[in-house]
């Protein structure tokens, strides 16, 4: 029925099995939700069970039928992580089935709207991480950093990361989701959880580095174009706290 | 001298050149090598003056043999000189590309000894980093005017991007201000730099370890309101410049008076920040919005409104071309509507293939309404309050915040008609 709400364990295969009860049932759900978020309404609540069979059906009709394009921005939109998102994640492949391809340019439509415009904020929000993110040299070479992002974007830097930095031991950690990005030296990147990590002392040397930086960085700003909302519009204060230049 | 204060002293050599991005190759990692590079270009910091920071940008070295009449390193200035050696430069960029503070080097330089010497130092930097460091990464190497074209061709093998600096817009300013750079040293570099880019991209598609040429291209700087030329003759050189040299940029840069010169603006006229923004606004028309400069300028208005920007500018005086029916107009009529840039162009025409588009439709691809309601039709009608009056519509489309930026003296009284050029001159360019 209508107006029911889906309870999911937060998966991606969660979400595509939410969309398979919807096209199953054919019924549309007024909200689809994580079980671990706290406000959570449980009247007319209906669990939906991760599947990894069924999801994996859902996934491919929705290349096939879909598009493989739509699929793809699922995935990245399901990094956002909220209920905003997963409600309208189910419109989006159930206008998909329903005109095939051409659902992509039905721009004005508010689910197909709303996951395009969540796809680009998450891609936005990994590519500003790709650029303030900082890492900091420990003993035994080994480089860790430290980022705090809205969406869940690790799973979207690893590759950049992998690639630029294939001859290093590195790890980049997420405060807020609680997983780290770990590489090992020529070899492969992958994602583990831990709710938190303690870093040792930074070097001397690592000191020195970090003090060059900001010599640079106070050095390069033209003092007579000085710009602070120009600043701020670029550069939003929340990244700030882990970028070396502005950390005391 | 330390490190430290090598880094102070050249970095603040070369922070008044313009060019900072990271952008135009896309080069995967090579196993065993550090580095790669993205086309989209990414910006790692923000500077107090806003500017995009990217690079290490530092001099070689700025103990100066030419007295340009602009540059703080020049000769005949009494500023600390330094001097870095390739293994410092070299150190100092693998220690900051690994820990993602840049995306790699911007390399210029004062000259040293001459234009050839100084070229020489410069390769045998960029030799040491992509050879025994193994550096993939992004490199922007500025070419010194009147150098070898064997050592361009050495340098562009090493770098992504390369650049010669104009400097000045008309060959009498740069006679006057810079002489020691002539003008032909700096425009033959650039044209063979254009060819050796030509060939080198033929190469590569036909043969599998052809030799790189700045696979990024060419770009260029000038410095803006040092010397007396109009707007207009500088979107004409820009125009000129990208058709025949195929450069991916051109920089403006306002002029900062550093030097006390009885040729150039007085220490105390503050620099043309707001003409230096309505370049880069009509650079994007050309580059993106398919204008070309006598569109924008001509020899009757050869000064940029300081009220309004290029594009709104030519839409108010153009009042035959519009409403513009978005349900059927091609991407080029759509792109003269203020409020509609190339995304939200295109993202109207892919909307309309699964039927019309209104104009609640089009805030939520990205059109400016507030600007666009005034210029469009949507299925034969005019938005809702998209009467044009001259009271109200002026005020939405001239950005006041943008000009109170500048902190130039507001207007009290809006006029259809434009600034007179005197205004205008005196407003942007300071006193000569």
């Amino acid at each position: 029925m209508d107006g029911v709400t889906y309870i999911f364990d937060g998966s991606f295969d969660g979400l595509m099995c939410c969309c398979y009860e919807s096209m199953l049932k054919k019924e549309i759900p007024a909200a689809v939700a994580d079980e671990n978020e706290p406000q959570l309404s449980m009247f007319f609540g209906r669990y939906i069970a991760s599947e990894a069979d069924k999801a994996a059906k859902m996934a491919r009709g929705i290349g096939r039928r879909f598009s493989p394009e739509a699929l793809g921005m699922l995935k990245v939109a399901y990094l956002a992580g909220c209920s905003a998102v997963y409600t309208a994640a189910v419109n989006f492949v159930r206008l998909g089935f329903e005109h095939g391809p051409a659902a992509m340019d039905m721009l004005s439509d508010d689910s197909v709207n709303t996951i395009f415009c969540t796809c680009r904020r998450v891609m936005n929000e990994a590519h500003h991480y790709k650029g303030f993110l900082r890492f900091a040299k420990y003993d035994g070479g080994v480089l860790i950093a430290e980022i705090e992002p809205k969406s869940f974007v690790l799973p979207l830097i690893a590759n950049h990361f992998a690639d630029r930095f294939n001859t290093e031991n590195f790890m980049i950690y997420d405060e807020v989701h609680g997983a780290a990005l770990l590489h090992e030296a020529y070899g492969d990147a992958r994602i583990v959880y831990a709710a938190e990590i303690s870093l040792p002392d930074k070097t001397e040397d690592e000191k020195n580095y970090e003090n060059l930086w900001r010599v640079f960085y106070n050095t390069i700003g033209i003092e007579g174009r000085r710009n602070a909302k120009l600043l701020n519009s670029s550069l939003p204060k929340r990244f700030r706290p882990r970028m070396t230049e502005f950390a005391k | 001298m330390d490190i430290a204060e090598k880094l102070t002293v050249l970095s603040d050599a070369a922070k008044y050149d313009a060019a900072c991005t990271s952008s135009g190759v896309d080069r995967a990692g090579a196993k065993g090598k550090i580095g790669n590079a993205a086309a989209a270009g990414i910006c790692h910091s923000f500077a107090s003056d806003g500017r995009c920071i990217s690079l290490l940008k530092i001099l070689m070295s700025n103990a100066c043999m030419y007295d340009c009449g602009y540059c703080i390193n020049r000769r005949s200035n009494d500023i600390k000189r330094a001097t870095f050696t390739p293994h410092e430069i070299a150190g100092l960029t693998m220690e900051f590309y690994r820990r993602n503070y840049i995306e790699g080097l911007f390399l210029s330089s004062a000259v040293v000894g001459s234009p050839d010497r100084t070229m020489e130092l410069m390769i045998d930097t960029l030799s040491l980093l992509r050879g025994e460091y193994g550096f993939m990464g992004y490199i922007h190497a500025k070419v010194i005017p009147g150098a070898d074209d064997a050592l361009i061709e050495r340098l562009a093998a090493l770098a992504d991007r390369v650049s010669v600096n104009i400097e000045l817009p008309s060959q009498e300013s740069l006679a006057l201000i810079a002489p020691d750079k002539k003008k032909d040293a700096i425009l033959r570099p650039m044209g063979s730099i254009r060819n050796g880019i030509a060939i080198g991209a033929y190469e590569k598609t036909h043969y599998r370890h052809a030799k790189p040429f700045a696979p990024a291209g060419q770009s260029t700087q000038m410095i803006i309101g040092a010397t007396p030329e109009n707007d207009m003759q500088i979107l004409r050189l820009t125009e000129g410049l990208y058709g025949k040299y195929r450069l991916k940029r051109v920089f403006y840069s306002a002029y900062m008076p550093v030097n006390s010169d009885s040729r150039l603006p007085a220490l105390n006229v503050p620099p043309p920040l707001l003409r230096e923004h309505r370049l880069y606004q009509a650079d994007w028309l050309l580059r993106f919005y398919g204008f070309r400069a006598d569109e924008i300028l001509d020899d009757k208005n050869p000064w940029f409104n300081e009220l309004l920007d290029p594009k709104c500018n030519w839409a108010i005086n153009h009042p035959e071309f519009f409403p513009v029916e978005v349900n059927r107009a091609d991407r080029e009529a759509l792109l003269r509507v203020p409020g509609i840039g190339p995304k939200s162009a295109d993202r109207i025409l892919l909307a309309r293939r699964s039927g019309p588009v209104n104009e609640y439709g089009l805030k939520k691809l990205g059109v400016v309404m507030k600007r666009a309601k005034y210029f469009i039709l949507c299925g034969g009608r005019r938005p809702e309050g998209a009467v044009f009056r001259e009271k109200e519509v002026l005020p939405v489309l001239s950005g006041r915040k943008e000009i109170e930026r500048f902190s130039y003296p507001r207007y009290e009284q809006f006029s259809m008609f434009r600034t007179t050029a005197e205004d205008t001159v005196k407003a942007l360019t300071g006193e000569f």
